[in-house]
Formats: C-alpha cells, sequence, structure tokens
C-alpha cells in the first residue's frame, strides 16, 4: 500500500507531510499501520468530512491510500475525526513527526 | 455626549424611550440615551432621564460576559468551569490569559466599532484552554475559542500572544457578518481579518501608533529554540521565521507571489500575507492608531459590503469605496487605501458612480440649530 499523508492549515498554517510505501516497512511495522487502514474502514470513508458551521484554524488531513485496484482520498477538518479513523491519523501524524517519510 | 442623533429615533415619546431603555438591546439603548441628551435636555423629560442614569452602567460594557473552560487535555469541549465573568483570577494562568484577552477582544469592537461582542447582540465568550497534549495549535469551531498548550520544544501555549486571542474571536465577528467562505481567496481574507483585528487589540493594548507597533503575529509563541520572531508578518511577509525544524515563513508580499496549492483550504494562512500587507500599508500610510481609521474602514467593509465570495479584488474595491464614503472621495485616508492594494499588486475599481446614501442620523445638525427650533436654553 501507497500513502500519502498531509496535515495542513491550524493557526501556523505548517505542514505535516509523511508518504510510505507500507511493502518498505518492517513486518511488524508493516502490520500495525495496516491493521490500522482495516480497522478505520478507511475505503468506505466520504471522501470529506467537514464540520458545520466550519470554524476556522483546524488542521485539515488529507490521506490517500493506494492498494490497486483500489485508490481512495478523505479529507477530514479535525474535530469530526471518525473515531475509528483516529488511530490511523495519529500514528500517521507521529510518522510525518520523525522527518524521515518526506 | 456624542450629538450623531438619528432624528428617527429623536421623535419617539418619552414612554417609549422609558421602554427601551429596559427593555432594547444595546445598540437600541444607545440610541435612546442619544435622544434623551438632546430631547431630554432641552424639553425636561426628567423620567427619561432618570433611566437613562439607571443605564448607564450597562452601557459601557452592555454584553461583555466570558467564561473559560479548561479541556484537562482531553478533547472534550468546552470542559470543566474554570473562570466567569466577574471572577477573581486563577490560578492557571493559561486561563487568565485566555479571560484577559477575550476582554481586550470584545473592548476593541464595542469601545472603537461599537459592536456589542461577536454577533453584536452580546454573544458570550467561551474559551476552553488546556485541549489534548502537547497541542500545537487554537481554532474556532464555530462557537467558541479553543487553545493548546503547545509542545514546548516548538512552541509555547497559544493564549501567551493577545493577537492569537484577537485573531480566534475574529472569526466569530466574521462569521456573523460577511460569513467569507474559508477556501481560497475569500478564505485568505477571512484570515486576514483575524490577523488585522488581532493585532489591532495588541496595538491598542500596548497603545502603540502604525509606526511603532512590530506588525508581527504570534510573537511569543515559538520557543527561543525555534529560528524565528513570530508567525507571520504584516509588515514583511515571508520573513517571520526560517527555522531547520518548521522551515520557511512561506507567506508572499504580494500577487506576484500568490501561492496555488489545495492544502490548507487553498493557502488560506499562507495567502493572507497580501491582504495582511495592504491593511498595514494603509495604516502606515494613513499614520496614528491604527484601529481608528484604517481598522474602522476594513471593519465598516466587512460589515456592510463583504460578501462570503469576496475575493482580494473585491477587497481592493470595496475598501476603497468604503474609505471614500467614510473620509471623503480623494481624501488622503482614501489614497492610502489605494496605493496600498497597487502595491500589493491590486489595482482598486474606479469609485462606483452611484448616489451618496444619505448619512446614518441628524449628524450634521448641530446642538445650536436644535436648540433654536426648539427653543431651549
Ligand atoms: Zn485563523
Amino acid at each position: 500500500m501507497r500513502i500519502e499523508f498531509v496535515r495542513s492549515g491550524g493557526f501556523a498554517g505548517i505542514s505535516l507531510t509523511a508518504r510510505v510505501d507500507s511493502e518498505k516497512l518492517a513486518p511488524d511495522e508493516k502490520a500495525a499501520l495496516e491493521k490500522k487502514i482495516s480497522d478505520a474502514s478507511f475505503f468506505d470513508l466520504p471522501g470529506q468530512i467537514k464540520p458545520t458551521p466550519p470554524g476556522a484554524d483546524m488542521f485539515e488531513y488529507s490521506l490517500t491510500i493506494s492498494s490497486p485496484p483500489r485508490t481512495h482520498t478523505v479529507i477530514v477538518s479535525e474535530t469530526v475525526v471518525p473515531d475509528k479513523l483516529r488511530p490511523l491519523l495519529d500514528h500517521l501524524t507521529d510518522l510525518a513527526r520523525t522527518g524521515k517519510y518526506r | 455626549m456624542n450629538h450623531q442623533v438619528n432624528c428617527l429615533h429623536c421623535i419617539i415619546p418619552p414612554h417609549m424611550l422609558d421602554s427601551i431603555l429596559a427593555n432594547g438591546n444595546a445598540a437600541q439603548r444607545k440610541l435612546a440615551l442619544d435622544c434623551i441628551g438632546i430631547s431630554g435636555g432641552i424639553r425636561g423629560h426628567r423620567q427619561a432621564l432618570m433611566s437613562a442614569v439607571a443605564y448607564l452602567t450597562p452601557l459601557t460594557a452592555p454584553g461583555k460576559h466570558r467564561t473559560v473552560y479548561t479541556a484537562n487535555n482531553g478533547s472534550s469541549l468546552p470542559g470543566q468551569q474554570m473562570r466567569d465573568e466577574g471572577q477573581p483570577p486563577s490560578s492557571d494562568v493559561a486561563v487568565n490569559e485566555a479571560y484577559d484577552g477575550a476582554g481586550l477582544t470584545y473592548d476593541l469592537y464595542w469601545d472603537v466599532y461599537q459592536r456589542n461582542s461577536l454577533d453584536g447582540n452580546g454573544l458570550h465568550l467561551d474559551s476552553t484552554v488546556h485541549y489534548q497534549q502537547n497541542y500545537d495549535n487554537a481554532f474556532w469551531n464555530g462557537q467558541q475559542m479553543v487553545y493548546g498548550d503547545g509542545d514546548g520544544q516548538l512552541f509555547n501555549r497559544f493564549t501567551i500572544a493577545v493577537d492569537v486571542i484577537g485573531h480566534e474571536l475574529t472569526h466569530g465577528v466574521t462569521q456573523y457578518m460577511s460569513n467569507l467562505d474559508y477556501q481560497s481567496q475569500s478564505g485568505a481574507l477571512n484570515e486576514s481579518f483575524s490577523d488585522v483585528f488581532g493585532t489591532l487589540v495588541k496595538q491598542r493594548k500596548l497603545n502603540q501608533t502604525a509606526d511603532q507597533a512590530d506588525w508581527l503575529i504570534g510573537e511569543g509563541l515559538l520557543t527561543a529554540s525555534v529560528h524565528g520572531v513570530a508567525l507571520r508578518s504584516m509588515k514583511a511577509p515571508g520573513t517571520a521565521y526560517d527555522d531547520p525544524v518548521l522551515g520557511k515563513d512561506p507567506q508572499p508580499a504580494d500577487m506576484a507571489h500568490y501561492v496555488n496549492t489545495t492544502q490548507d483550504n487553498g493557502g488560506v494562512h499562507i495567502n493572507s500575507g497580501i491582504p495582511n500587507r495592504a491593511f498595514y500599508l494603509t495604516a502606515a500610510g494613513i499614520g496614528g492608531y491604527a484601529w481608528e481609521k484604517a481598522g474602522k474602514i476594513w471593519y465598516v467593509a466587512g460589515r456592510d459590503k463583504f460578501k462570503n465570495t469576496t475575493d482580494f479584488q473585491g477587497a481592493a474595491d470595496l475598501t476603497t469605496q468604503t474609505a471614500g464614503e467614510l473620509f471623503g472621495t480623494d481624501s488622503a485616508e482614501q489614497q492610502a487605501v489605494k496605493n496600498a492594494w497597487i502595491t500589493v499588486g491590486i489595482t482598486p475599481g474606479a469609485p462606483q458612480t452611484q448616489p451618496q446614501p444619505q448619512p446614518s442620523g441628524c449628524v450634521t445638525a448641530p446642538a445650536a440649530i436644535i436648540r433654536s427650533i426648539f427653543g431651549g436654553s
């Protein structure tokens, strides 16, 4: 699976990014990440999840996962992240913070 | 006493003035008080005057009601109440900063622009501090302000900078006025409005004129280990920080460097540098306290003319038009607005040739004329 993660926006407007090819991860890391994708039912989530009223300065996550033949993108504001998606976003945020996946 | 009195309200009989004083909202009470100031003084409506005295105290801060909560490092909003309006300071510095910053912001809008809170009708100001853990952000969720403590490595707590607090509250003001769409240029204008009035809260607190102010957004927010002075510079967009971890301040200073991106709702925190600089240049061109004239032009344009879809060109046209209406066509103030937008790469359109609206009230009728009509002392 190929994963493209961007957390943009926020008051500071400074983005965090991670591009991960799960095939290149250590086996236990690959399994942990793919379990979170599966637990999130990622490919069944709507493409856009935004709050009403929209508010301002919230982090916006953009996540694209390719697992041929499927590719799906979800854009979601931080205050309306589905509970089952949260662990995956937290995991990818941690990977992005290491700076090793830009 | 303010003599800018609306004629229509001056013919209201005294008993109705009393009723307005007792039951009206702040704006209505102010109009009633203005009427009494002349008609009461001249015709001797003592009862109305007594009522006016009774309501003078609420008029000074008609709807200032702040409540600060803590999320106790969780995500539930609003969380546990820590300090309500009028209560003494807490032992928690973030609670007090959120409370004081909301007060300074309320005061700017009320004292300078006669706006009673975010919605113009005394909306309570709710803030939550200690949101999540090591949280590097502050936001407006459509109903309240939310502040993180920062991670301590890059960011300090977000209540540390009063302009951040003014910024978040102004998102509420915008939501109740133009409701600028939070996307692309209208979104960048929404962001810029928050930076403008956030920095005016700070400048007014420090009693600084436009040339004395630093025009930085989020000064003090970055830790000492970051190479940078703040998150944004309205005076010199793109120069606020340049750091190995955070990267470089990406803000453009003019349209030639406008950033097209799909991230951050179309770069709302990036391209806001362009209208931010237009405001700075306007304020610097006019001189004096920026909230008095430049701020007034932006506020009135945002309140009366902006729509949710207004873009940079629209903002240039409408602020120029507003400056003409407030200070006169080809006044120094209008020229400052025009020059500012031209410097950032946008030429304001020709002023619209619609007839001048009637002045709001008998602004031009000095008290002497009214005295001669009514034969008062
Ligand atoms: Zn903002």
